[in-house]
């Protein structure tokens, strides 16, 4: 069980590293970098999804924390991140774009952070 | 929520600050020793400085709020997996420093090869390759990894 908490986290944190890349890299306009890290995040997410419903089913947990941590990860990572990747790719041509690919990285990253705070506060 | 939740919460995500800084830090530091331009490498390698920021303050927001819970929760600083994880926290920081001073004297020579021409040298793929500087860098993530380990499984708590 222990092994599953920590890869979900380890994954967890690989995410958020990988979203950090991006939006510092969006600051300096490297798009190619930014979608590379965008695409590693969306992967990172899906496992680390998989590996969170595998625990909350091996240890029955139904609360509300964790319906909102999917709300968080599945809206917010998931599809934020595939948002980030559309703009990186559109950020090589389309100027509005480019004004959008920072600041939608920076809030990809609060929103991994609020995921893991309230995965581990677990407020009720 | 009680004290100890939100102490839980904000230690959580000073370890996510923490270890997700230092991934991004690599994963640019990598790419930086890919590239052969000096302009790019520096430019690489100059990104690194706000995630070098992200880690000083997630290693910091770690410690505050962990000092605070091993109060609350009635833990001991003599504590196995809590003393082991304070030095391992320390190796990792001193680790990463030593470590990002290297990057920092790399990137000092690629700005100033690419302002004599952008050619690269022996000198900068040296500097890029050094092992050294490269076993620094992967010792500070395994020993922030080993915390992580230290911190789910708490051994003889």
């Amino acid at each position: 069980m222990s092994w599953l908490v920590f890869l979900h986290v380890l994954v967890a944190m690989l995410v958020v590293g990988g979203l950090i890349t991006a939006a510092v890299t969006a600051l300096f306009a490297r798009w190619d970098i930014v979608r590379a890290s965008a695409a590693l995040a969306i992967a990172g997410t899906i496992v680390a999804i998989g590996l969170g419903e595998w625990l909350a089913s091996d240890e029955d947990v139904d609360a509300d924390w964790l319906d909102a941590s999917r709300l968080l990860t599945v809206f917010g990572l998931l599809l934020g991140g595939c948002a980030l990747a559309l703009l990186a790719g559109l950020a090589r041509t389309r100027p509005w774009a480019q004004r959008l690919v920072a600041p939608t990285a920076a809030v990809l990253v609060l929103i991994g952070l609020a995921t893991a705070f309230v995965m581990s506060a677990k407020p009720s | 929520m009680t004290t100890v939740q939100w102490l839980i919460g904000f230690h959580v995500v000073g370890a996510f600050l923490f270890v997700s800084g230092a991934v991004a830090v690599g994963a640019l530091h990598t790419l930086a020793t890919r590239r052969e331009k000096p302009s790019e490498v520096a430019s690489l390698l100059s990104l690194t400085r706000p995630a070098v920021a992200v880690v000083g303050a997630g290693a910091l927001l770690t410690l505050g709020p962990g000092a605070w819970l091993v109060h609350e929760e009635g833990w001991s600083w003599a504590d196995g997996w809590i003393s082991a994880a304070l030095v391992l926290w320390i190796v990792s920081v001193v680790l990463g420093g030593i470590g990002g001073r290297s990057a920092r004297h790399t990137r000092y020579l690629a700005e100033r090869l690419a302002a004599e021409g952008d050619r690269s040298s022996d000198e900068l793929h040296r500097a890029l390759a050094d092992p050294t500087a490269r076993a620094l860098n992967y010792g500070s993530f395994l020993a922030v990894v080993a915390v992580l380990a230290l911190m789910i499984w708490k051994p003889g708590a």
